[in-house]
């Protein structure tokens, strides 16, 4: 994989464009194009640079893992857009979940959290690979008291929230960080901006992408490139991981998983919930066979025939999705 | 939001009760009556790491049981009812005996709820203070974490295929909780329990863990099955469970 490759800026990526909306609360501001959503920031979770910076230390610091080998960086590399090219991360002691890393980059406009939506804010989401047996396995009192031990998280944490480290300040700190990786900097954004133009090949991906023949476009909407929804993509005839019917119960939601962004699709290999597919070109070809049987299988999928150049432009389309190095 | 809301408002209103009972409380301060819920095998109750043999004669070892009631009141004998907690934990592994104050009366039956109210099982653990039931520390790893909510009954154990079989090798994992699985629960006593002035009365709960697995003709739970020793909440398991979990109840003379 290209490792390394890649830098992003941490905390968010401001673009010099006409069109740019900006997020200032108290002493942060961050710039966004006009055509994104608004950030929602939670009323008692208001970024701030100290909110911010322990977040961000807190996020690449193994600290809260039970051996203290795994960091939330150690499956969100940002070199990787904030996922891992592993189809399922490895957590302490080599553990293996079932899910496959998501990038972290927009989540700041995520409605829900994980691949079934189970968890609605970016606060609680922390609780979940925190306290995980096969992620890294930490309990919050455990966590909460070796930060206390540490002067420095003492005083960041009193900076940030006025109060001694908590599951409060860990969950709440790590949320505010989370929400500058902000993905903007792509060269599809710089066409919307009228500052840059596809090239052939690019142009002719955009053009199937948004076609009614691929259907691409109908849930991985663009700005995000996603909408949030959850549909059954014929992965499997028999899901072990039944998706969003976890979190509902209903028999119609069995085999649903979130739309993932395709933001830095080129950088989050491999692919699915559950990391089955290696390759781009794997899943395209998933994609135009038209899935798998199954019952749920959403009625967009359909078989299409698409020959080498298409398939190189729509991975070029993809491409200008990728965020500038 | 709109969930958000109700949560603060209901757990406002829950703060708002806590003072307005203990107002009540102190007409009459001293804690009259122990509530004491004990997990049991026929007469003898069990303890973590007991194992025991259910009724379908294999046994299982208890390795964590715990579970959430809410709203356990008391109900007089002329109808009146007396809140005695609003959410509590069972934990096999502390010391769960309840000790309340009551007004004197003369009482007929306990009623309680098996679970979190809807409104408050979508709480934010860390919003919450943290040895709160429901708070980061307090909940004991009843909160799900992958989705909003509490696990409403956990039961960990090893289970073994026949009475004869020494190793225990069939792991069992029963975790439940939606807010589908809510349920009310009423235990009558079979003679009234009476609280007079100067008088500390006890009221002993028996689970009897030999039932919860027994065979039963329309819902027998056995967990050498493969299909029924794991359950992560949603499955029609969590419901057979639920209900033989509630069934096993009864008043201790």
């Amino acid at each position: 994989m290209t490792k390394h490759l890649v830098i992003f800026s941490l905390v968010g990526c401001v673009v010099a464009c006409q069109f740019i909306k900006h997020n200032e609360t108290e002493d942060f501001e961050q710039s966004i194009p006009a055509y994104f959503p608004t950030i929602n920031y939670p009323t008692d979770n208001t970024p701030t640079k100290a909110r911010i910076a322990l977040g961000k230390k807190l996020f690449f610091d193994p600290i809260l893992s039970e051996d203290s080998t795994v960091s939330c960086a150690s499956c969100h590399l940002p070199e990787l857009a904030f996922a891992d090219d592993e189809p399922v991360s490895p957590g302490v002691q080599g553990r293996l979940d079932t899910r496959n890393a998501p990038t972290l980059l927009n989540v700041a406009f995520n409605p829900h959290f994980f691949a079934d939506g189970g968890v609605l804010t970016l606060e609680e989401q922390a609780l979940g690979p925190i306290q995980d047996e096969n992620e890294m396995n930490l309990s919050l009192m455990e966590a909460t008291e070796r930060l206390s031990r540490s002067s420095n998280y003492t005083q960041m944490s009193e900076q940030a929230y006025g109060r001694e480290p908590s599951p409060y300040v860990i969950t709440r700190a790590l949320a505010a960080f989370q929400r500058t990786l902000i993905s903007t900097r792509t060269k599809y954004d710089s066409v919307v901006d009228g500052k840059a133009s596809f090239t052939e090949l690019e142009y002719l991906g955009k053009q199937l992408f948004f076609s009614d023949s691929l259907n691409c476009s109908k849930c991985h909407q663009p700005p995000l490139f996603t909408d949030f929804e959850f549909h059954n993509i014929g992965l499997a005839e028999q899901y072990e991981d039944e998706g969003r019917y976890k979190i509902t119960l209903k028999e119609e939601d069995k085999g649903k998983f979130k739309t993932p962004t395709l933001r830095n699709v080129l950088r989050t290999a491999p692919y699915m919930h559950n990391g089955s597919l290696a390759t781009i070109e794997e899943v395209l070809t998933h994609f135009y066979k038209g899935g798998r049987n199954h019952r749920n299988k959403s009625q967009l999928l359909k078989s299409v025939k698409m020959n080498e150049q298409e398939t190189q432009a729509l991975i070029a389309f993809l491409n200008t999705l990728s965020d500038e190095k | 939001m709109l969930t958000t809301l109700l949560s603060t408002v209901l757990m406002l209103a829950w703060q708002c009760k806590k003072d307005s009972e203990n107002e009540t409380m102190s007409t009459n301060p001293e804690k009259n009556l122990v509530l004491d819920i004990q997990i049991r095998d026929g007469i003898e109750e069990l303890f973590l790491g007991d194992t025991f043999i259910t009724n379908q004669n294999y046994p299982i070892s208890i390795l964590d049981l715990k579970f959430y009631l809410s709203d356990i009141r008391l109900v007089s004998a002329n109808n009146d009812t007396v809140q005695l907690k609003d959410l509590w934990l069972y934990d096999t592994e502390s010391d769960n005996d309840l000790s309340l104050a009551i007004n004197n009366g003369v009482y007929s039956k306990l009623l309680f709820n098996f679970g979190i109210p809807a409104a408050l099982n979508h709480v934010d653990p860390t919003t919450m203070p943290n040895n709160h039931p429901l708070g980061a520390f307090g909940n004991k790893g009843m909160h799900w974490t992958w989705m909003a909510g509490y696990k409403f009954l956990k039961f960990d154990g090893f289970a073994a295929e026949s009475s004869v079989d020494t190793s225990l090798t069939i792991g069992v994992s029963l975790h439940t909780g939606t807010d589908t699985l809510f349920t009310p629960g009423e235990l009558i006593f079979p003679s009234q329990l009476t609280i007079t002035d100067g008088q500390s009365s006890s009221l002993s709960v028996g689970i009897q863990m030999d039932e919860v697995f027994s065979a039963n003709a329309s819902d027998t739970l056995d967990v050498r099955q493969p299909n029924q020793n794991q359950s992560h909440s949603f499955e029609p398991l969590a419901r057979k469970f639920t209900n033989r979990f509630m069934e096993s109840w009864q008043i201790i003379e």
